[in-house]
């Protein structure tokens, strides 16, 4: 591990920085202040998932859609307070599309609609992976059961043309 | 020199937890004292910067592996700028996002680890500004001294009722009452695995070349501080 042949250059004693080094109590001090740290504002669950999941989304490259919240609140940041969803719109230039969610029979089961009535192919991004599905003439489309958790739809026109993706919600 | 940092950091490192709990005298000379390319391929800095080319690369576990780490980071960076915790949940995708977007833009990847924290602070000052001028605005009667002082801090937060060690306590409040910077300071070098001292100076604005003694000095202070409170010896 030590390499002196060729590190001294950078690490030797003349480095303006050079600067005592933290003895076995500064370093548990620290150890106690990340303890801390944790205890008092901790990291919320998941924040990792959905940043993680945020990128896989990114990507895609799919055009964010916007999210227009309906009543109740709507809990998309994961936070302990989950609450039930009765529907939520997103737009985006191309298309608008609007998803109920409600209980499925392990999960969340998603009904959507897409406007304009279209054919689309959907798929529901989450930490592990997606599921797809096609909306209907009408641009209707299920997903029976989706697991809980952070979440993405993404759609794209059957025909083709741009991706498209809502925010990350929690389901 | 950026090659052999690379192979000697690639297996082993991206997947290891930040645990830097061993501190072998061995390697105190070179270690904590000095974030010099090439000399410590362990440090969070190097990670992000070996992260950032494979991410270039195409290869995506590197990043992931960064996201994991450095994420809680970046949420003390944004909450120790004021924002709540629901916008600095947003600042912290917000931060990795940009990241992956201006990855090719940025041009020296030992640098990652500062632009990281640098648009951490940014991100979180501007969203706390904004809801400032949200509260502002909505107050029809300027009552200038509570309402400067009940924005001021907007989720001031960090629950310290859920520390039940006295112990705990007292480390917390002369924690507290150190400058903001020192504050900075040590909780970037209590987060990362070795200190990076280039992204501490982005953050702080101090010279890449007084960190490790400021450093110094805010653990110095804070050990003061605790030696001087009696109950931290009865602890």
């Amino acid at each position: 591990m030590t390499n002196d042949g060729t590190a001294d250059a950078t690490t030797g004693g003349a480095d303006p920085r050079a600067d005592e080094p933290m003895d076995s109590a500064d370093v548990a001090l620290l150890d106690d202040l990340v303890r801390l740290l944790a205890a008092v504002d901790p990291v919320p669950d998941g924040l990792v998932e959905r940043s993680l999941f945020a990128l896989t989304l990114e990507g895609l490259n799919a055009e964010i859609m916007s999210l227009h919240r309906e009543e109740p609140a709507f809990a998309v940041r994961g936070e302990p307070t989950r609450v039930e969803v009765r529907t939520i719109t997103f737009s985006s230039d191309p298309v608008t599309v609007m998803v109920s969610l409600s209980e499925g029979p392990t999960g969340v089961r998603i009904d959507g609609w897409t406007a304009p009535a279209e054919r689309y192919v959907i798929q529901v991004y989450g930490p592990d992976g997606f599921t797809s599905t096609e909306s209907d003439d009408d641009g209707c489309f299920v997903f029976p059961d989706v697991q809980p958790g952070p979440a993405s739809l993404v759609l794209r026109r059957a025909a083709g043309g741009p991706v498209v993706s809502t925010p990350v919600i929690g389901l | 020199m950026d090659g052999a940092v690379v192979d000697r950091a690639g297996p082993g490192l991206v997947s290891t937890p930040p645990a830097r709990k061993v501190l072998d005298p061995m390697c105190t000379p070179s270690g904590p004292a000095t974030d010099a390319p090439g000399a410590t391929p362990t440090n969070l800095g190097e990670r992000a910067a070996l992260a950032l080319r494979a991410h270039l690369d195409g290869q995506s576990e590197p990043l992931a592996e960064l996201v994991r780490e450095a994420t809680p980071m970046l949420w003390h960076v944004a909450r120790s700028q004021g924002a709540s915790r629901e916008d600095a949940e947003d600042v912290v995708q917000g931060v990795w996002l940009a990241f992956v977007r201006n990855a090719e833009a940025i041009r020296d990847p030992a640098a990652l680890l500062g632009w990281l924290v640098v648009s951490a602070r940014r991100s979180a000052w501007q969203v706390v500004g904004r809801r400032r001028e949200e509260h502002r605005r909505s107050q029809p009667l300027p009552d200038e001294g509570t309402a400067a002082e009940a924005i001021g801090t907007p989720d001031p937060a960090p629950d310290v009722r859920v520390l039940e060690a006295e112990r705990d306590r007292v480390l917390w409040g002369r924690f507290a009452e150190l400058t903001d910077k020192c504050r900075q300071i040590l909780t970037m070098v209590a987060m990362a695995d070795r200190p990076d001292y280039r992204a501490i100076a982005a953050l702080t604005g101090i010279p890449v070349t007084s960190v490790g003694v400021t450093r110094g000095r805010c653990l110095a202070k804070l050990r003061r501080l605790l030696d001087d409170d009696e109950r931290w010896a009865d602890a």
